[in-house]
């Protein structure tokens, strides 16, 4: 019984890696906005704009990699915005206070690992929907910054600080590198560990999963404390580029967040999508709005656009399932 | 022991609001005079008929995550009527039009494009915010017309015009979800939407209609927030739907399987009013007030889902 359970998932799994159609779609609207944005702006395609433009990006990538882990359990973490806030304003604080840098950094990103957790222990063991315990945690890392700030903002960080994020590694900004490393090991933890299966095979189907003998459980506890750990470093990055931190420095990151990873082809059923996908989608959405700002447009706009831009991912995500079915 | 069982038989929330008003009523002088009480009162009114709505959804085993952004929006367009000449009556329908029409759409999202109500809220939302966002240019927009101020001063009858709203709204919801078919589907909706569908019934339009209701019921507290801020400003209520969504779950209704009822709601609507009073009375700011709010819903949440596994025999896998 277990044995069918269990293989019928990998078949499943199986099947959904075949579908190759997603992904090529995806690269060609990649392609095709580079191809607009060259056209419309001779300035696109210089280095500076191109480095700009990764920069910009990375904050969606580093937030997106958690996410994509949480999302692939057919989970979703609503928190992620409030806890890059919470973590760069805590940040901000002990390193004024005078905190040494890698302790203040180290302490943040210990924040976002417990809200992660506490996540995890509400969904994973306590069995609350995801959005909702997620939604709860985001208004109280909210409320938290809010008293943490008492309505100021911080700005004046140390320059070591900055580094992270406005800092250059010979002529490659240093968040860029940080973000292909974290990359780079999520890639391979999803795609090339038992663990990653794991992940895959809750996603693709929780019972099957459950009676295969996956702890499932300690996997949704891992993959929440995961996004905690990618959103408080998206939040330090954000801090030391911005030299400032706030309440509502994580507002739009829930969103965009969100709209990167399923625009990559991460289903919010589980069990399908990719890291890969989740960077392509994180370009994708920072190309639309450096175009929107190219073309002169309010960045007031940018939430009708990120809304938009989530529906249409989600809805051709259920197109393609049932066309693919 | 018949005295006990009685006793049992009281919804835990009476227990812990009648916990909070004797603590209040100890540690918060000022808490027991009757403009504090009648203060109470009034600020649930909004919250309620907003609740009324999420309550729907929710019994639908749905959640709506845009109905503080939509209240928002719809104070802005109806501010943003008003500024360009319009008379008040016209710009309120316009207005609630205007917003009722964005929820509508949410409603076909869910329904027939059958995506996860979350994430069409949600994405949504952020365009509706968006667009009350361009309409002003993210600013505030100021009312100085009083007769919409009076939707939230003024009084009828003696009673101070939230609360009036508030119980006609409620009155219409009762019949609404216990004496049509209407409220009947969406009962059986969150319970078992597969008996439904043998029996006949269009499933995607009374889904459709819920979400509708439910961004309708938002737009008139938006209305009512408007009047009482005398401004149109989209981000002004925000974080509203944790509140309905608090307020519904915090009163008995549950994510699975259609329980609870919009009765049930308004203890819930009260025990959160008066929490958020008790605290402005006995003088915490705002600032503490937002963590530890959402604490109470979690902990409500977290309750009501351990209760109900307990009370089904056990988790599942």
């Amino acid at each position: 019984m277990s044995v069918r359970l269990a293989t019928k998932a990998i078949e499943e799994f199986g099947h959904h890696k075949r579908t190759l159609l997603a992904p090529i779609l995806r690269l060609a609207t990649l392609l095709a906005l580079c191809l607009i944005l060259t056209l419309l702006s001779e300035n696109f395609l210089t280095w500076n704009n191109i480095i700009n433009v990764l920069r910009q990006s990375t904050m969606l990538v580093v937030i997106g990699l958690g996410l994509t882990a949480v999302v692939l359990t057919a989970g979703i973490d609503l928190s992620v915005g409030g806890v890059l806030a919470l973590v760069g304003c805590l940040t901000a604080q002990l390193l004024r206070s005078g905190v040494p840098i890698p302790l203040a950094m180290l302490i943040g990103i210990g924040v976002g690992a417990i809200l992660g957790y506490f996540n995890g222990i509400l969904v994973g063991i306590i069995g609350l929907p995801p959005f909702v315990a997620t939604y709860g945690t985001k208004w109280i890392a909210e409320g938290l910054a809010l008293i943490l700030m008492q309505g100021q903002i911080i700005f004046g960080l140390p320059k070591a600080f900055r580094w992270i994020g406005a800092g250059y590694i010979w002529i490659i900004p240093a968040p860029i590198i940080i973000t292909a490393v974290l990359a780079l090991i999520f890639h391979i933890l999803l795609s090339k560990t038992t663990i990653g299966y794991d992940i895959y095979a809750l996603g693709t189907n929780r019972e099957a999963a459950f009676y295969s003998g996956i702890n499932v459980r300690a996997v949704s506890l891992l993959v929440y404390t995961l996004s905690g750990i990618t959103a408080a470093i998206a939040g330090l990055l954000m801090t030391a580029r911005l030299d400032a931190a706030e309440v509502g420095m994580g507002e739009p990151f829930l969103m965009q967040g969100m709209a990167s990873v399923v625009m990559g082809g991460t289903s919010l059923m589980g069990g399908v999508g990719s890291i890969g996908g989740t960077i392509i989608g994180a370009l994708i959405l920072t190309l639309v709005v450096n175009g929107l700002n190219l073309l002169g447009i309010s960045s007031l706009v940018h939430n009708i656009v990120t809304g938009g831009v989530i529906l249409l991912a989600v809805f051709g995500d259920s197109v393609l399932r049932k066309y693919s079915e | 022991m018949p005295a006990k069982s009685a006793l049992w038989k009281i919804p835990p929330v009476i227990w812990i609001i009648a916990l909070l008003c004797v603590l209040y009523g100890l540690f918060a002088p000022g808490f027991f005079t009757f403009r504090n009480l009648q203060n109470i009162i009034v600020q649930a009114s909004p919250l309620l008929i907003v609740a009324l709505g999420m309550t729907m959804v929710i019994l639908t085993e749905g959640i709506d995550l845009s109905v503080g952004l939509t209240m928002g929006v719809i104070g802005v367009f109806c501010a943003f009527l008003m500024k360009t000449g319009y008379p008040m009556g016209l710009a309120v329908l316009l207005g609630l039009s205007a917003g009722t029409f964005f929820v509508f759409l949410n409603g076909l999202l869910v329904s027939t494009a059958k995506l996860p109500p979350f994430i069409a809220t949600l994405g949504l939302g952020s365009m509706v915010f968006g667009f009350g966002l361009v309409l002003t240019g993210g600013e505030s927009v100021p009312i100085s017309n009083s007769a919409f101020r009076f939707l939230h001063d003024g009084t009828i009858i003696g009673l101070p015009m939230p609360i009036f709203l508030a119980v006609v709204v409620f009155g219409f919801a009762w019949i609404l979800m216990y004496h049509t078919p209407f409220g009947r589907n969406v009962i059986a909706l969150g319970g078992n939407p597969e008996a439904l569908r043998v029996a006949g019934v269009n499933i995607e339009r009374a889904q459709t209609l819920v979400y509708t209701l439910a961004g309708f019921l938002a737009g008139i507290t938006g209305i009512i927030i408007a009047a009482r801020t005398a401004s149109g400003y989209a981000a002004a209520t925000y974080d509203w739907e944790f509140d309905a969504i608090g307020a519904t779950i915090i009163g008995g209704t549950s994510f699975e399987e259609g329980q609870g009822g919009i009765g049930k709601t308004i203890l819930g609507v009260l025990l959160i009013s008066v929490l958020r009073n008790g605290l402005n009375v006995a003088g915490v700011s705002n600032k503490y007030q937002f963590a530890f709010i959402g604490l109470v819903v979690l902990v409500a949440i977290i309750i009501d889902v351990k209760f109900r596994q307990a009370t089904e025999g056990g988790a599942e896998a």
